[in-house]
């Protein structure tokens, strides 16, 4: 079983990461316009960590098709980089010329699956490689939707015959904000193509409603180790954790603590769903 | 079922402050300028409106940090 745990790159996060390589696994870098000189200087600590791309940009889950020079310039990062495997999100993030700034839940319903698996493929062209799809959080319940978030996820990782990156928290979030069990809600998705997992924190926010906003700058609630554990538990493949940290940068060490309470939650899992197939041997 | 028309109008929802304001305070005048369908109309109508509040926020609060975060990135610490 070879599980891992590492963090996202951020350039205030850059000199602990390279003191503290021999406690991460991997990194994720995201995948951005960078310089020459920066792409040179990410390709280096390629070589002394396994590297993962994270793309935040593309607006995949769209009936409109990407932009083919947007995803050219993914392609060059990407082939620059060389990540092992690389991501991308389950969202939409601008329609005409109206950029809303960052990730939006389309509406969940089969014109946006089957535009989603369009630009799948548009990019699988471009880029030479697929990305894993990750689910996002969202604090509005996206209008016109017929399909419920997992079975919306699932529609279009079986179509795009796509690896997923389970983000918790967003999971979670998209769960308490909208009336769900986060546990029966974690089932419900499509875990069997779990590779990489995100891991962050949030804060409840209020306006006329109070609802948790995932942020990046907030430590994991415990309850996201537990759902981790639960995934670890019931999902035999080996999986890639990622601690994501925007901003509001605790000391260095809270970060470690917070990957070795994600590798205490994975053995945890992994344990106790050892111990259920040796019961059930054994029965 | 979804039409590019009605991604356009969310995303102008999400990102237009005055869209918005209009939108909330003559919803049917705008869903049907917006030249959405009878169904789009409907879902505009039903929208989660605190959801919508707190989402435009988010990101009007992302769109304002996207230059600081451009230079978060940055890797000026180790030349190599």
């Amino acid at each position: 079983m070879n599980d891992r745990v590492g963090l996202g790159w951020r350039g205030p996060l850059a000199a602990s990461i390279y003191v503290h390589l021999d406690c991460i696994d991997v990194v994720e870098v995201l995948l951005d316009d960078y310089s020459q000189r920066e792409l040179k200087s990410l390709r280096s600590l390629g070589r002394e960590v396994p590297v993962i791309g994270h793309g935040v940009t593309l607006g995949l889950a769209s009936v409109s098709p990407i932009a083919t020079a947007r995803a050219e310039r993914l392609a060059k990062v990407v082939n620059t980089l060389e990540p092992e495997i690389w991501s991308e999100h389950l969202a939409f993030v601008r329609s005409g010329s109206h950029e809303i700034g960052h990730l939006a839940a389309p509406p969940r319903n089969r014109a946006t699956v089957a535009g989603a698996v369009a630009n799948m493929e548009r990019v699988r062209k471009i880029v030479g490689t697929a990305p894993a799809l990750e689910n996002i959080a969202t604090l509005i319940d996206p209008p016109n939707s017929v399909m419920s978030e997992p079975q919306w996820v699932a529609a279009i990782m079986e179509a795009a015959g796509a690896r997923m990156l389970l983000d918790l928290h967003n999971l979670y979030a998209n769960a308490v904000n909208f009336g769900h069990d986060p546990f029966e809600y974690l089932r419900a998705f499509p875990l069997e193509r779990a590779q990489i997992v995100h891991i962050s924190g949030g804060v409840w926010v209020e306006w006329e409603s109070r609802r948790l906003l995932d942020d990046h700058l907030h430590d994991v609630p415990d309850i996201v180790y537990s759902m981790l554990a639960w995934l670890a538990e019931h999902c035999p493949q080996p999986l890639t954790v990622i601690l994501e940290r925007d901003g509001q940068y605790p000391q260095f060490s809270l970060l470690l603590r917070q990957m070795h309470k994600a590798r205490e939650a994975l053995a945890a899992g992994r344990a106790k769903g050892a111990r259920e197939v040796h019961e059930l041997a054994a029965v | 079922m979804s039409s590019l028309r009605f991604e356009t109008f969310l995303a102008r929802l999400y990102s237009d402050r005055d869209y918005r304001r209009r939108f909330l305070d003559s919803p049917e005048a705008m869903a049907a300028s917006a030249g959405l369908d009878e169904q789009e109309q409907r879902a505009a109508l039903e929208i989660d409106k605190p959801g919508l509040l707190m989402a435009a926020r988010s990101y009007e609060l992302k769109r304002a940090g996207r230059r600081s975060r451009r230079s978060l990135l940055r890797l000026p610490w180790r030349a190599v």
